[in-house]
């Protein structure tokens, strides 16, 4: 292992937010404050790259671990580490946050807050993915609420105040229920240490109530996180109402820590449970992935459509989590592989849409599907790369998001063949739905009524181009990220399943 | 009885000695200045003084009417320390009061004696002058702008604290009637020898009396009625310290009066109905206020229905965990109460109304006291990286211990309402359309120091909460 410096992830996690505190000195100077904000996401991805390549794929267990005592009397440690499971989720989250900073160079209004909260929240975020104690994992997850809430409810457009509050109500009622899930944990098992716990047999007797509660309650918050029915409302409407910046992180990063949740605390730490209740994840992700590609048929608004998409595509997650049921320790870690990967792809994907349909909004002011017509006359690349985000989200094989969905699908036809056959027909929905928002906006005739549409600046292609490039190389060759997932899930498979 | 027992009341002593010069240097000088310094002196006094005696052993005094021991220290330093602070950053409020400057500063100075005095009683006596102690002079303060608001409260808060006394001389009354004796010690001890079946009566309905009346001081549901009314109508740095100090003076008796019943008979799901009901009422209650006092005397009752999930523990295995727990949280919501009335002063004083709507777009305005009551709020809520957030968790921490899950859920799901309302100001407050003059007048740098020592605090504490934990457990152990 190359040599890297121990405290390695602490610096990852709260660089941005030191950073965040200069802008208070520099406020007055806009061009300083974006010049930072870059330069700190940037320093994150670099930072992010170089501790991945660092990264030993062959050893098992969390690396990079730092481990101190912050408040003995409540038995909480500082403790993080990155594992095959959280390096991806933490590669995502710098790679959008410098996309979502570099599109956000045309933000005109308060622009000292608005780099200021982005910061902020991508210390949030790295830090729930990186810390492995359950109160610091519970920290970082509330602390994201503050910073998204006013990214949503100044920036953002439409009934703006309304979906922010609900994003918050909705996110706090089930942190709500894993704050009662953690405590539980922990006064059980002595320690809220997720490393610790992981070799623990939680999943048997030690709590003083049946861990298939405890279970739930811990997934209910990542449920409403994820999102999935019947969770999902705030996603539509505050991806709707937020600006293109935070809806990018939103479907980007923000939705994938429930993702992860799931696979870290409710099937890791509890994974007997997770078995037991294999049919209520399979049938909650059916659900959702129907459900969201159905409804998606009747929205006007580009942008809602997509957040209905991703409903349904986050359903796919779930499927691959129940297929973790399986005895045969092969199929179990396919699946998990798999639905980490949607997370991925997903990340990735649905940021390029979003970012897209950002650049229109931007030139078009509607986001309204019936006025956007003949968009490939009037702005090729822009439909360029929408329409690769479109193919990528409805599955085409060489993107990296069929490479997720073939995945779980294999994965878990064996274990629940009928969901299976029900979940792939939604395919068809999807490929309908999003071969049709292409007809109606992209393509379409050219109705000319205005010229070329300004074009684009360098800040706002060259995130696109990165996202196209993750998307396509994943597609192309996923090897590199599966190697990546294996390093945690098969050896907790091996020790949890079949034998 | 020793002379030398006094230096266990000295600083009492001493707060009443200040105030009184303070009272008279307003007759003969008439500065307010001056008499404020003498304030700020004798509670600096004060408080180390109290300091001093935080080493010393446990002991009784007066004839055990007094328990010099680190939880009444700890309970005189907090109030001392938010007496400091409520006057030091009152500066800017004080033209209210019109000829009466300096006796707004004793009278408030003597109510504090009482406060201080009451986590040391060991008597009921002692406790039920304590109380009276406390009221009368806030009687009069609460009246000192006499607008027609704060006339209303004043006799509002005065009819109330009347009749809360009464209810807490009944239930004395009874439980001396049944054990022969005022003092704790004497009381405990003979309810501990009795059996559950003869007198069960008697114990509970006196348990239920006193009750009434310390739950009128902290705002229990149903003795809650007041609370709003009197916030809204008093003066800003009296509703302040109203809502901390008596607070906390209060729960420490309820903390003291628990102990000595807790194992005669189990409270906990008596306790827990009221805390459950308590929070609720409060929560429910600021959801649509548009006065931001009034609202925060909503939440005010509902943080003394959380501050009861403690109480609620502490029948079961131990009670040093439950009292950590209350003491510990009624510490972190101290800072987020102080900071977020003053900062509301604060940000009043260029908008003139305490209306919710009047303070859109603050933040550019006046940007200390924006920030610092988003924390305050963000505190209140329990969310981190505050000092609220850690109250919370031991709180519930606590709870969870003692099996309470249900009571556990329903205060995390009480926070989750309350996060409507703290939302809804903190999104006000960072609007961008404003309605306030550009050239609206800036606070004092007195009350920016208090505001982001407090803010400041919030946040330290929040972040690295262990020391003060740890002394929270050594007042506790004592």
């Amino acid at each position: 292992m190359p040599k890297v410096i121990s405290t390695m992830l602490t610096i990852l996690i709260f660089l941005p937010i030191l950073g965040s505190l200069l802008i208070p000195f520099i406020r007055s100077y806009t061009q300083c404050i974006k010049a930072l904000a870059i330069i700190i996401t940037f320093a994150e991805l670099l930072l992010s790259i170089w501790i991945f390549s660092s990264f030993s794929l062959s050893t098992p267990g969390f690396q990079f671990v730092e481990k101190y005592d912050w408040v003995p009397t409540l038995g909480i440690t500082y403790q993080l580490g990155v594992d095959g499971l959280s390096m991806p989720l933490v590669l995502l989250t710098t790679l959008l946050f410098v996309c979502a900073v570099s599109i956000s160079f045309s933000v005109k209004d308060r622009i000292a807050e608005y780099f200021f909260w982005f910061l902020v929240l991508e210390t949030s975020v790295l830090g729930v993915f990186l810390s492995l104690d359950l109160v610091l994992f519970f920290i970082f997850w509330e602390l994201e609420l503050i910073p998204m809430y006013f990214i949503i409810s100044i920036w953002g457009s439409g009934r703006k105040e309304y979906s922010a509050m609900k994003f918050v109500i909705y996110t706090l009622f089930g942190s709500a229920f894993m704050l009662i899930g953690l405590l539980i944990t922990g006064f059980s098992a002595g320690t809220f240490n997720i490393e610790e716990l992981l070799k623990l047999p939680v999943s048997n007797s030690i709590l003083s109530i049946a861990p298939v509660y405890v279970f739930l309650l811990f997934f209910i918050a990542f449920a409403i996180k994820l999102p999935t029915w019947p969770f999902h409302s705030w996603l539509p409407d505050a991806h709707t109402d937020a600006p293109t910046a935070g809806s990018v992180i939103l479907a980007g990063v923000l939705i994938k820590m429930g993702g992860y949740g799931i696979i870290r605390i409710c099937v890791q730490i509890f994974h007997q449970e997770a078995k037991t209740l294999s049919l209520l994840i399979v049938f909650l992700g059916t659900f959702s992935l129907i459900y969201g590609a159905i409804i998606t048929f009747r929205q006007t608004d580009i942008k809602k459509l997509i957040a209905f998409s991703s409903v349904s595509h986050m359903g796919i997650v779930l499927l691959g989590i129940s297929a973790y049921k399986s005895d045969i320790p092969e199929i179990a870690s396919f699946g998990l592989q798999g639905a980490a990967l949607q997370m991925f792809a997903h990340g990735t994907i649905t940021g390029l849409l979003f970012l897209s349909i950002g650049l229109i909004y931007d030139r078009l002011h509607t986001r309204d599907i019936s006025k956007l017509n003949g968009l490939v006359y009037r702005s090729p690349i822009i439909s360029l790369f929408f329409v690769i985000g479109a193919m990528a989200s409805l599955g085409l094989p060489g993107f990296s998001g069929f490479v997720a969905e073939i995945t779980v699908f294999m994965a878990v036809f064996g274990v629940w063949t009928w969901f299976t056959v029900i979940s792939v027909f939604a395919i068809v929905f999807t490929a309908g739905y999003l071969l049709w928002l292409i007809q109606r906006t992209v393509f379409g005739d050219d109705l000319g009524y205005d010229k070329d549409l300004p074009k684009l600046h360098s800040y706002e292609y060259v995130p696109a181009l990165l996202l196209v490039a993750s998307i396509i190389i994943l597609g192309v060759y996923p090897n590199i990220i599966f190697e990546i997932f294996e390093q945690s899930i098969i050896p907790f498979v091996n020790n949890t399943t079949g034998v | 009885m020793d002379i030398s027992e006094l230096k266990y009341i000295s600083s009492e002593l001493i707060v009443t000695v200040a105030a009184t010069l303070a009272l008279l240097s307003g007759v003969f000088s008439g500065k307010y200045i001056l008499a404020k310094i003498i304030s700020l002196v004798g509670i600096f006094i004060a408080f180390v003084f109290a300091i001093g005696l935080w080493f010393e052993p446990s002991t009784y005094a007066f004839y055990n009417t007094i328990n010099a021991n680190q939880f009444s220290i700890f309970f005189k330093l907090l109030i001392l320390g938010t007496l400091f602070l409520v006057i030091l950053g009152s500066y800017d409020y004080i033209e209210y009061f019109g000829k009466l400057k300096t006796e707004y500063l004793s009278l408030m100075m003597y109510s504090s004696v009482g406060m201080m005095l009451l986590p040391a009683c060991n008597d009921f006596i002692t406790a039920y002058i304590s109380l009276e102690l406390i009221s009368l002079p806030l009687v009069a303060i609460i009246a000192m702008t006499k607008e027609e608001f704060s006339i209303e409260a004043s006799l509002k808060f005065f009819i109330i604290s009347a009749v809360s006394s009464a209810f807490l001389l009944y239930g004395i009354v009874l439980l001396y009637g049944f054990s022969g004796s005022t003092n704790f010690d004497i009381i405990s001890h003979i309810l501990s020898g009795t059996s559950l079946q003869s007198n069960v009566s008697i114990v509970i309905f006196s348990f239920f009396f006193i009750l009434g009346g310390v739950g009128f001081k902290v705002g229990l549901v149903p003795f809650h009625m007041w609370v709003p009314d009197v916030y809204q109508g008093g003066p800003t740095p009296i509703v302040t310290f109203l809502s901390i100090a008596s607070k906390s003076a209060g729960f420490a008796l309820l903390i003291k009066i628990f102990l000595l019943i807790f194992e005669y008979t189990d409270w906990t799901y008596i306790i827990a109905v009221i805390a459950v009901i308590t929070m609720t009422v409060g929560n429910a209650g600021a959801l649509l206020q548009d006065n931001s006092k009034r609202l925060l005397g909503y939440s005010g009752i509902a943080h003394a229905g959380y501050i009861l999930i403690g109480i609620a523990c502490f029948s079961t295995v131990n009670n040093i965990d439950g009292q950590v727990a209350v003491i510990f949280y009624l510490f972190t919501y101290s800072f987020a109460n102080l900071a977020a009335f003053y900062s509301l002063m604060s940000l009043s004083q260029s908008t003139n109304s305490y209306s919710i709507q009047s303070y859109a777009g603050s933040f550019f305005h006046n940007k200390i006291s924006s920030i610092v009551l988003m924390l305050a709020l963000i505190s209140l809520i329990g969310l981190p990286p505050t000092s609220g957030f850690i109250g919370k968790l031991y709180l519930f921490n606590m709870a969870i211990k003692s099996e309470l899950i249900l009571l556990v859920l329903f205060g995390v799901l009480n926070s989750v309402l309350s996060s409507f309302y703290y939302l809804k100001v903190i999104r006000i407050l960072f609007q961008s359309n404003s309605n306030i003059a550009p050239n609206s007048s800036n606070s004092s740098v007195l009350l920016n120091s208090v505001l982001i020592s407090t803010g400041l605090a919030i946040l330290i504490i929040g972040i690295y909460p262990d020391p003060v934990l740890q002394l929270v457990e050594t007042v506790v152990s004592s």
